[in-house]
């Protein structure tokens, strides 16, 4: 009883304590064995001095793919963009309303639930590298599901989509200092 | 079971007693902290034997990218960059950079952690050792 008790207690007041997430908070800040990869596939070098340029067309592609820019520091070669998308995939919406009618066929009540809509945020760094400029990107975003709760935030780290951008950035420094 | 049910029934009568305990008025969380100003900024400060406040910034930022930062806002005048990593978790998190003596800049961090505020040694100690290696220099303990 006694014993139980003083589970039951700590158990409880565990879940009031600043909370033990220490592992957790020293992991989020500590560099890793993938860094240098991560380095590798969201950085692009351009061979230019001019950084206002390369801002200037960081903007210009940022724009061409629908963000709109929520900030901009031109002494430390930031852009800060986001934009607001559909975030419904027909798998889980078909899982979702599969599990439902399963659900209501044993005469349960079912409620389903998925991913309505995600806020994509971007920030490009321009950097002065030597005789050149050093264009790095990180992409994260927010999904809420139909319940309007936010479901998952997530890191964006799939190497092709950050090919694609520098792909879209090497052409428009290429349309913006031919003026097109 | 009896015994059983009395446990069940304590922690019954026991769950809004503890939970009371944590807070009786959340508006108390706009001053509250949990280590004393002092502590904080010897936690959360390191000074770096350079003069170059653009530079420092700049590596700062470059420390957010490599730790899969999304920076949010940087004003190299103020010396502040602010920056947020969602892996399942949300951390945010602001530097200051400003000048210390007529040698050293001053390096200030502090974060949160989804809901909690970050006040452990470690994480900022991580922060520093990665923002060394972008910097080149030595991240050196105030006091």
């Amino acid at each position: 009883m006694l014993r139980s008790l003083a589970i039951a207690s700590a158990l409880v007041l565990a879940g009031c304590q600043q909370h033990a997430a220490d592992q957790q908070q020293r992991a989020t800040l500590a560099l890793t064995s993938d860094t240098l990869a991560q380095r590798q596939y969201t950085t692009r070098r351009f061979e230019t001095k001019d950084e206002v340029s390369i801002m200037a067309a960081s903007a210009g592609v940022l724009q061409d793919l629908g963000f709109n820019i929520d900030e901009t520091s031109r002494a430390t070669g930031l852009l800060v963009a986001s934009k607001n998308r559909d975030a419904v995939e027909a798998g889980q919406v078909t899982g979702q309303i599969f599990l439902a009618a399963l659900v209501a066929a044993m005469g349960g009540r079912a409620d389903p639930v998925w991913e309505r809509d995600q806020k994509i945020r971007i920030s490009v760094v321009t950097k002065p590298a030597r005789e050149a400029m050093v264009v790095r990107v990180t992409i994260q975003r927010l999904i809420w599901n139909t319940k309007n709760q936010i479901s998952r935030v997530e890191s964006i780290d799939d190497p092709v989509i950050y090919q694609q951008f520098f792909d879209k950035l090497a052409q428009s420094v290429f349309l913006e200092a031919h003026e097109i | 079971m009896p015994a059983q049910r009395s446990a069940v029934k304590f922690v019954v009568l026991l769950l809004p007693l503890a939970v009371a305990a944590c807070q009786t008025d959340s508006r108390q969380q706009v001053l509250l902290t949990d280590r004393s100003q002092v502590e904080l900024r010897a936690v959360q400060t390191r000074a770096f034997d350079t003069t170059d406040k653009n530079l420092t910034v700049r590596n700062v930022i470059a420390t957010f990218q490599d730790l899969g930062f999304v920076v949010d806002k940087a004003d190299e005048v103020l010396g502040t960059v602010s920056g947020t990593k969602l892996q399942g978790y949300t951390m945010r998190m602001t530097v200051t950079v400003r000048p210390r003596g007529t040698t050293q800049t001053a390096v200030r961090a502090n974060a949160q952690y989804n809901l909690v505020a970050v006040s452990d040694a470690a994480p900022y100690q991580q922060f520093f050792a990665a923002l060394e290696k972008a910097m080149f220099l030595t991240a050196n303990e105030v006091d």
